[in-house]
């Protein structure tokens, strides 16, 4: 049972808050990323679990462990870096057995361990060769393999794919999914790609200068936005915020902004009862979809309408959102 | 070098005006090679003739006119190395320069660590203090330091000595290792802590096979600013003169034969030392110091 | 240990190194030049000094020297630093020929120009060989103190251009090349170039290296000792002679606080010179 726990942790650098107060529970054998773009404390966090930085305040549990005040290496963690810092003086064997020779392991447990590793990111190839002899993608299959091959407890990864070029991260990505799953580790992934978050990821958690706006699986996270900034953050277009629309006849007490995503419109070429009309400013056509930029009563709005559809770009089109789809938010910005 | 002709802003450029600006470019580059020839020979063509001068013979170095060949004689490097004090200060100045590499690099390698890898306060200090010693004529130093010596009975030691060169190569040591261990990722250590390093592990396991070659380039830079030192060699040693201070004072009494031969011992490390630096040849000067 | 003591752990034997064998005897020199050897204050050694006959030559040599040699090589330095800058095969080769002279010490650098210009060297040997003399001529002697002022230049140029050159070849090398791009599409040619972006944009190197070289030029020392021996004679020289010949340590902390001065006047007249705002680096 590897769950990690996460209470009150805060941080800050100099007079920066980097995080006011996290708090988390990481089941066990789940896969979590922290998302938020850069600057969000994402990264500290990570760091944090893995014991490089020191928290201010707040304790952190692996298990039933308190490994609050433990350095890194006690704390039975493996982690993969952005750069994969892949040691150059040494042979990706000799990387991969590395931490299990901090272990003492005996020679034959790790030479088994290796070769496991090395074949479970298919490098079984590689493994005399040094890292300068090694392009990013295989730098990459030899810093995970570092890092399961001492079957850690938790395994972090900062960003681990964001190096890589679009095509190849395509495929790490899929291919860690696969790798991930069957080592059944308790993982927790740091990334600013959305895209990376919701194919990747359990559950999600959605970090906002230094706070965790949301953590819950990715279809949740879509449908469901606990604030207006996960909504704003997540989904391309994001979701619209409008201010007091016509539509508001349904609203809550306290709604402030209605939040609807973009293809979570029914689009109608003439009025009708409950629809309003829109004037379209640009059009994107984008193959499976088009992707509008419109303006209601003054405010801008993105919609997503079939590719089908005759629109000119000025003309008038006119909507109603799906009743089902409406989120209603408040003043702070937070879901009703 | 290229040199640009002036009449580029025409829209059509005529036959003319290309081959002139062809030839204009020949001219350049016949000039351009021919003065990096002119200065790689104003720079070795001198050490040529002091390696002519120390093997040639004996009458040949006292001799006129000389010739531009060198015999291969052995007669000048033999006589040098059996005058008296010769090898005492051949020696002395070996010792001096190894006790020197080895303060320097001891001392200079974990304040360079501390420089690549920590804030703290005073770092700044610290390094105004560093880069501070550089605008002053270190060998200076010397002075007060032969009268402290004499008191703490150091006068006259081969230590003594070196503990003056040491603060003249300490600055360069710490500048250089800093700059050196920036440029290892500090990502692969912390990777080694992760996988169960402690501080010291991780330093001797990952950043020290990776800093090697150049610690050794800066160790080496060490032993040739002691090796080459002539002012403070001079005032702190009189019976353990090592080979500069043992040349400068007996120039008016020694003959030919020791100066050259002498000079052209004096060099070797120098042409060792710039092969192996070369490659830290721009962190040496600590010139990222803005 | 805690966290925050590591920094200083490591740089603490330094720090003490440094104090002792740095700042003390520094403070020290000042102590040994204004006290008197019985105690009190005194300028009794500046006098001794200042009215010695061979003071004001030195100081006049010393400056003549720095005055010459400096601007000649910090010319020869950018000369060749963007010599180096143009070449693509060879360019280590090149680099590695040119900086030579760095590992060799002022002293050998005197022994070799002394086997060049020696009435027995290899120059009137040239001359004799082409049949421009017909015997051997002396040249480094005190009738010609022009020569032998002459020949410390040669030597000092060929030994110490090469500092200054390390410093600006990576000086030059931190200046991106769509500086120059830019300025070509606008027009400017290469002498623009050199001095529209080139020299600007290099002058926190310039400013370190005419530091660093000016100093050493303070501390010019052994190759005087060897071309012009008792004809020369500069500040170090007599700082040496007045330490080691006449034994009088007082009169040597003088001359090393002359010379210290006079390092910490032109240090401070470089940096105000070619002071570089910082919001005006690269």
């Amino acid at each position: 049972m590897t769950t990690i726990t996460i209470e009150n942790i805060k941080k800050s650098f100099g007079d920066a808050d980097i995080l006011k107060s996290v708090t988390l529970d990481i089941k066990d054998q789940e896969f979590t990323v922290l998302l938020g773009p850069s600057g969000c404390g994402k990264s500290t966090l990570l760091r944090i679990i893995a014991g490089l930085e020191t928290q201010d305040s707040g304790v952190i549990k692996i298990g039933e462990r308190d490994v609050s005040a433990l350095p890194p290496r006690d704390r039975n963690v493996a982690m993969v870096f952005q750069n994969y810092a892949v040691f150059p003086h040494l042979t990706v064997f000799e990387n991969i057995a590395f931490g299990l020779r901090m272990k003492k392991v005996s020679d034959d447990k790790i030479k088994h361990n290796v070769e496991r590793t090395a074949e479970l990111m298919h490098i079984e190839h590689l493994l005399s060769r040094y890292s300068g002899q090694l392009s990013g993608g295989q730098r990459q299959r030899v810093a995970v393999a570092r890092a399961l091959a001492v079957e850690p407890d938790v395994l972090l990864m900062d960003e681990p794919l964001s190096n890589l070029d679009a095509l190849l991260r395509l495929q790490m990505r899929s291919e860690l999914k696969n790798v991930l799953e069957e080592s059944k580790t308790t993982t927790v992934y740091v990334t600013h790609d959305q895209v990376e978050a919701m194919s990747l990821a359990d559950r999600i958690a959605v970090m906002n200068e230094g706070r965790i706006d949301q953590y819950d699986n990715p279809d949740e996270i879509y449908r469901n936005p606990a604030t207006e900034y996960v909504g704003g953050f997540i989904g391309n277009p994001p979701m619209n915020f409008l201010t007091s629309p016509h539509w508001s006849n349904s609203a809550p007490d306290g709604a402030q902004k209605l939040g609807i995503r973009p293809e979570d419109f029914l689009v109608s070429m003439e009025d009708q009862v409950g629809y309003l009309p829109v004037q379209i400013q640009t059009i994107e056509k984008l193959g499976s979809h088009q992707q509008l930029t419109s303006e209601l009563e003054g405010q801008g709005l993105r919609i997503n309408i079939a590719s089908e559809l005759p629109v000119q770009q000025g003309g008038i089109l006119f909507l109603q959102p799906k009743p089902e789809k409406m989120r209603w938010y408040d003043v702070r910005g937070e879901i009703i | 070098m290229k040199m640009d002709t002036n009449n580029q802003r025409e829209s059509e450029p005529t036959p003319d005006v290309v081959a002139n600006y062809t030839s204009t470019k020949k001219v350049w580059r016949w000039l351009f090679i021919s003065s990096a020839a002119f200065l790689i020979a104003w720079v070795l063509f001198p050490i040529y003739l002091l390696v002519v001068s120390a093997l040639s013979s004996a009458d040949v170095v006292n001799g006129w006119p000389k010739s531009f060949i060198p015999e291969f004689d052995l007669e000048t490097m033999t006589f040098f190395m059996n005058y008296y004090g010769v090898l005492a200060a051949l020696k002395n100045s070996l010792v001096a320069a190894a006790f020197t590499m080895i303060i320097s690099i001891g001392l200079g390698t974990p304040a360079g660590y501390a420089l690549a890898r920590f804030d703290f306060w005073g770092k700044e200090a610290f390094r105004m203090i560093i880069l501070l010693t550089r605008a002053f004529p270190m060998p200076l130093l010397a002075l007060p330091l032969a009268v402290i010596f004499i008191q703490v009975g150091l006068d006259d030691t081969l230590f003594g000595l070196s503990l003056v060169h040491a603060s003249l190569a300490l600055p360069f040591a710490v500048l250089i290792t800093a700059s050196l261990f920036l440029g290892i990722p500090v990502e692969l250590e912390e990777a080694a802590w992760v996988l169960g390093c402690n501080r010291w592990q991780a330093f001797y396991k990952v950043v020290m096979p990776l800093a090697l070659p150049g610690l050794t380039a800066s160790a080496v830079f060490a032993f040739v600013i002691s090796w080459n030192e002539v002012f403070a060699a001079a005032v702190l040693t009189i019976n353990n003169q090592t080979l500069t201070a043992f040349l400068v004072q007996s120039l008016s009494a020694s003959p030919a034969e020791v100066k050259f031969a002498g000079g052209l011992i004096l060099i070797l490390p120098a042409l060792l030392f710039l092969y192996v630096v070369r490659k830290y040849l721009f962190s040496m000067w600590g010139i990222s110091n803005r | 240990m805690s966290k925050k003591a590591y920094p200083y752990v490591l740089i603490m034997p330094s720090v003490l190194f440094l104090l002792a064998f740095f700042v003390y005897p520094f403070l020290q020199v000042f102590a040994q030049a204004f006290t008197h050897s019985e105690g009190g204050l005194t300028i009794a050694h500046f006098e001794t000094i200042f009215y010695d006959f061979n003071f004001l030559p030195s100081l006049k040599n010393t400056l003549l020297l720095a005055l010459v040699v400096v601007p000649a090589q910090l010319c020869l330095a950018i000369g060749m630093a963007l010599m180096i800058s143009k070449m693509e095969k060879g360019r280590d080769t090149v680099l590695y020929v040119w900086t030579i002279p760095l590992g060799i010490s002022d002293l050998a650098a005197g022994i070799i120009w002394l086997g060049l210009l020696d009435q027995n060297g290899f120059i009137n040997s040239f001359l004799f060989h082409v049949g421009i003399i017909d015997e051997a001529q002396s040249w480094l002697n005190y009738q010609n103190p022009w020569a032998i002022f002459a020949a410390i230049v040669f030597a000092e140029i060929w030994r110490a251009t090469a500092i200054l050159l390390v410093i600006l070849v990576s000086g030059i090398g931190l200046i991106p090349k769509e500086y120059y791009e830019a300025a070509e599409i606008f027009g400017a040619n290469a002498w623009v170039r050199l001095w529209k972006v080139t020299l600007p944009l290099l002058r926190p190197s310039l400013q370190t290296a005419l530091i660093l070289r000016t100093l050493l030029a303070f501390e010019v020392f052994a190759v005087v000792m060897i071309l012009g021996g008792s004809n020369m004679p500069v500040l170090m020289g007599e700082a040496y002679n007045w330490a080691f010949s006449y034994r009088d340590a007082g009169a040597a902390a003088a001359y090393a606080v002359v010379i210290l001065v006079l390092s910490l006047l032109f240090t401070l007249f470089y940096l105000r010179v070619l002071r570089v705002p910082k919001e005006a680096q690269i």
